[in-house]
């Protein structure tokens, strides 16, 4: 029970250390930030790893264990199991996906938005394109070239 | 960066502003800075580019010529007022927060010579034309008709610092300087007077919540109507 407690905590660290990085109405400290974004490569393979030894433990325990040390034990399964899990997606881009395969038009007839709405006016060189705010507002940014110049609008 | 282009990704959120991730080094970058805060490229900084925020009808209007970005089929975009409700969400601050305006209370920003001015919109819509100085150099920061564009320019022109004021005989966006008594439109440009097809120089500000504004910009000082 202790190996699978210990288990289960490392894989909650190791979920915890990279949300921290997605935490929206905070102030994060620099260093904090650091070492979260220092663990987030290895999270994933890490929490795999971990899920599996709990689970092997689990599988070999689970008998002897009766009651409530065996629902302890299912619980601490599945707080190994779902570090695996959240530590494999990326949660800012679930909510605000990447505006792939985006495309343009001429803005005469530009009817997407209303008139009223605000765009972002870019000019580079002789190239100019608006890029609605609603848009932005919801992809956040969208890897774009102006005139040959590779810009990020973003917001 | 440095001869390479870079494709980015969001990742994640740092001080309730986005971190994004470029897919070339893994690199980590804040968003309103386009500072690099961690891996290969730590320390290095993207270039900011001028941009407008203006509405549609007047973009196109000075841009006929212009792209448009097209809403991707099957998202539920923010509706037109979403930036009004959003507004009534709380915001973080940290310890450090100035509280001199609402967190929430839009500003346009202007950033010149190491000094920096936050303008409220709000004061904005309400006063007309402001004539200020940012970094000593006078700057002319004004919202356009809608009530949600807003440029700046230097008013250092020809040897001469203008005056603007709102033209009083139009319920159209004009103003007037002073000195010479002509007419700008909203895109800085002189369309009747003697200074007639003149065009003043664009500085560039930033429309910013407060609470992200100060924190990027811990010296700013307020521009206040009336003060």
């Amino acid at each position: 029970m202790i190996l699978l407690g210990t288990l289960a905590f490392l894989a909650a660290v190791l979920t915890l250390a990279p949300l921290y990085v997605v935490l929206p109405m905070t102030k994060q400290s620099a260093a904090l930030l650091d070492l979260s974004l220092s663990l987030r490569p290895v999270s994933p393979m890490a929490c795999l790893l971990l899920a599996a030894a709990a689970t092997a433990w689990f599988a070999i325990k689970w008998r002897e264990w009766t009651g409530r040390l065996r629902t302890a034990g299912a619980a601490l399964l599945v707080v190994a199991l779902s570090g695996a899990a959240l530590t494999r997606i990326n949660i800012v881009e679930r909510i605000f996906p990447p505006a792939d395969g985006a495309v343009l038009a001429s803005i005469a007839g530009f009817k997407d938005v209303a008139d009223t709405d605000m765009v972002i006016g870019v000019k580079m060189g002789l190239e100019t394109r608006a890029y609605p705010v609603r848009f932005l507002a919801h992809h956040h940014m969208w890897n774009d070239k102006l005139d040959g110049v590779p810009i990020l609008p973003n917001y | 960066m440095d001869g390479r282009a870079l494709r980015f990704r969001l990742g994640g959120i740092n001080n309730m502003n986005f971190l994004m991730y470029d897919e070339e080094t893994g690199s980590w970058w804040q968003q309103i800075s386009g500072e690099c805060l961690f891996g290969p490229l730590k320390g290095k900084k993207l270039t900011r580019i001028p941009s407008d925020e203006v509405t549609l009808a007047t973009w196109r209007a000075e841009h006929p010529e212009s792209t448009a970005v097209r809403f991707l089929e099957g998202i539920r975009y923010p509706e037109s007022d979403w930036e009004k409700r959003i507004s009534k969400l709380p915001a973080a601050g940290g310890s450090k927060s100035r509280t001199d305006l609402p967190p929430r209370e839009l500003v346009a920003g202007i950033e010149f010579n190491g000094a920096s001015v936050g303008f409220p919109m709000e004061g904005l819509r309400a006063s007309g034309p402001v004539n200020h100085a940012v970094g000593g150099e006078p700057v002319l920061v004004v919202a356009g008709n809608d009530g949600n564009s807003v440029r700046s320019f230097f008013r250092r022109f020809g040897g001469n610092v203008l005056i603007f004021y709102k033209a009083p005989d139009t319920a159209g966006f004009a103003l007037i300087d002073e000195a010479t008594g002509s007419r700008w439109d909203f895109s800085g440009r002189a369309i009747a007077g003697p200074l007639a097809g003149q065009q003043l120089e664009r500085i560039q500000n930033t429309k910013d919540y407060w609470f992200d504004w100060q924190r990027y910009h811990p010296q700013t000082t307020v521009y206040r109507v009336g003060r």
